[in-house]
């Protein structure tokens, strides 16, 4: 079975996967009568006050780290003018002051603590944020009525609890499906906003890459279009030795569209889909060897001019397999591109052009753990085959480590292998310190190798020679209310091998190069 | 450029399948579920991957000059697009 069988066949098993509905059993909570009754009021330590027979009760959990958490609290507290009874419970003893900020802004002014996760642990609560309705019966019990793993909107939750509150329907019930979401909720018509900037700048090349993008969230999906441009302005330097070709400057951009989708599709699962489009030379070496042909071969019948340009899909699915602690995703995707060809001219022949539309089928497995409390770890395995090349395997993983409060320790590896023609391998590692709570700094390290393409050298080619790459700097890192800057800068090498002799013409292409780079990017929420 | 020529007589065929194990048990590493309690640390801006201003250590520019480095797919990823 070829690699396009195997792409072929896993394409529809993913498609029947995601049109299966996934039922998941129930589960059964005991009376919580005593772990509520343990919940202390926030700030006073006093333990809670008692409540009627028959009262319903909202639950709404979180902790100031949570990021979904505080626009659920700010829903849920505007049930409080229905009648509706809310107790928000914190879940976090460390940073008191920062969970009285998180009160400030929900609006909350009477809050509850669960001092020994007791009644966390009664309610096998895994994520945040989590919401649930309870009913208070005789004899000090408390029944749990309702769980909501994924946040359906406080008016979902309003119409439960009033019909829980006036026909006592549930009054039957032993246990409760789990509610149909997924364990790290979203939460409705949430907005981003990210522009990134990066730019690098050499002797002779100059590349700056901007990129807009718009992220649009509601319960059960989340969608972000991308617009990007890369501009590229190159000192075009033939060899000495090369007697037909001239110096010239030459500016190229490149405009990009993309749009990612993310579909819930039950309690842990998601739905994943990608399209995009491009225009333009993607990479500085692409638009060097498209001037030297055109300097070479633009007055030979046969030469036309390049037009490079792509289109890409994907679809897969992700799989929370443990709750805010583990995700696996798996997804295939395809992508046609048509690129600048190489020309090649022999005596008494008609100048031959080289291929120039390409496509690859692509697979990849990335899956992310929060390992222990202090380490998240997350690995990629991806297999990819482009048009006249072999099979290509990447495979990276990436560790963040939260040494403390303050410190985070990032590293990353990874490889690439493509039997016969091609190895690469790359390594990097950055520490980031929070100066206040509002700024971060940190400094940052790459190290990249790869084996070149050049497979004989006693033959004229375009072929890069072997490749190693080193990069650092200093980043700094601003968030305010809704609001987060980052700017990074510092250097970058990169060092070619030797170039065989014969291909002496692309020498200036493959020479090393000292860059400076910038990156700032910044996010706005809504 | 020295280590290079050694790394080329590792048998890499291998690799692969060693690397889908790897995978396999650092899936299985993340079964057990941390505590709400213990979250606090993980959840921290900047122990998310592909974090919301991006990571410090992946750059779109460079990956345009590392041919290895890339992980969009497409002709660009494959290393060389225009080699004869």
């Amino acid at each position: 079975m070829s690699f396009g069988d195997g792409f072929r066949i896993g394409l529809g098993a993913s498609l029947a996967w995601f049109l299966s509905n996934i039922t998941l059993g129930n589960e059964s909570y005991p009376d919580i009568g005593d772990e509520l009754r343990g919940l202390e009021v926030w700030g006073s330590g006093d333990l809670i006050e008692d409540f009627d027979v028959g009262e319903v009760l909202i639950l709404d959990f979180f902790a100031h780290w949570c990021g979904p958490c505080l626009e659920v609290s700010k829903e849920l507290k505007q049930l409080e003018a229905g009648g509706f009874q809310l107790l928000p419970i914190n879940v976090e003893s460390v940073g008191p002051e920062r969970t009285d900020a998180f009160l400030n802004k929900a609006g909350i002014e009477r809050a509850y603590f669960d001092p020994d996760g007791n009644l966390s642990a009664a309610l096998l609560i895994e994520a945040l944020p989590f919401v649930a309705l309870v009913e208070v019966l005789e004899e000090g019990e408390v029944a749990v009525r309702r769980i909501y793993r994924r946040f359906p909107g406080s008016e979902t939750v309003a119409k439960d609890a009033e019909l829980l509150r006036e026909s006592n329907m549930y009054s039957n019930f032993g246990s409760f499906a789990k509610g149909n979401g997924l364990g790290r909720p979203s939460v409705a018509n949430s907005v981003k906003s990210g522009a990134y900037f990066e730019r690098y700048s050499s002797s002779d090349v100059e590349i700056a890459n901007t990129k807009l993008s718009f992220n649009l969230s509601g319960r059960s999906w989340e969608s972000t279009i991308s617009i990007v441009e890369n501009v590229s302005e190159l000192n075009y330097t033939p060899s000495d030795r090369d007697l037909i070709g001239i110096a010239e400057t030459r500016s190229e951009s490149m405009r990009q569209f993309s749009l990612d989708v993310e579909k819930g599709a039950g309690d842990a699962f998601k739905a994943l889909y990608s399209l995009g489009a491009y225009e333009g030379f993607t990479d500085y070496r692409s638009i060097w060897l498209d001037e030297f042909y055109r300097q070479q071969f633009e007055p030979v019948e046969g030469y036309e001019e390049a037009d490079p340009k792509g289109v890409s899909l994907s679809i897969g699915g992700r799989w929370e397999y443990v709750p805010a602690t583990a995700t696996a995703d798996f997804i295939l995707g395809y992508q046609m591109d048509e690129i600048s060809p190489a020309y090649e001219a022999a005596p008494f022949e008609p100048l031959r052009r080289g291929t120039s539309d390409m496509e690859t089928a692509f697979a990849s497995l990335n899956s992310e753990n929060l390992v222990s409390r202090k380490l998240r770890v997350r690995q990629d395995l991806r297999f990819a085959e482009t048009t006249s090349r072999s099979l290509r395997t990447q495979y990276s993983i990436k560790a963040n480590y939260a040494a403390s409060e303050l410190w985070v320790a990032r590293f990353g590896l990874g490889k690439t292998w493509e039997s016969g023609s091609f190895r690469s391998s790359y390594w990097g590692a950055s520490v980031e310190r929070d100066v206040t709570r509002s700024v971060t700094v940190g400094a940052f390290g790459r190290r990249y190798w790869d084996s070149g393409e050049i497979k004989d050298p006693e033959i004229l080619s375009t072929a890069a020679p072997e490749l190693e790459t080193r990069r650092w700097g200093l980043s700094i890192e601003w968030v305010w209310e809704s609001i987060s800057f980052r700017l990074m800068g510092g250097e970058y090498r990169t060092s070619y091998g030797e170039l065989p002799d014969i291909s002496f013409q692309f020498e200036n292409l493959y020479r090393n190069r000292d860059w400076k780079f910038v990156n700032a990017s910044g996010l706005l929420e809504f | 450029m020295k280590g290079a020529s050694k790394r080329k007589t590792h048998d890499w065929r291998a690799m692969p399948g060693l690397l889908l194990i790897g995978l396999a048990a650092g899936c299985l590493s993340g079964c057990a579920a941390i505590p709400l309690s213990e979250q606090g640390l993980a959840a921290k801006r900047n122990m998310s991957f592909g974090g919301s201003l991006g990571e410090s250590l992946d750059s779109s520019v460079a990956s345009q000059i590392e041919p290895g480095a890339d992980s969009s797919g497409g002709a660009q990823a494959a290393g060389c697009i225009a080699c004869r």
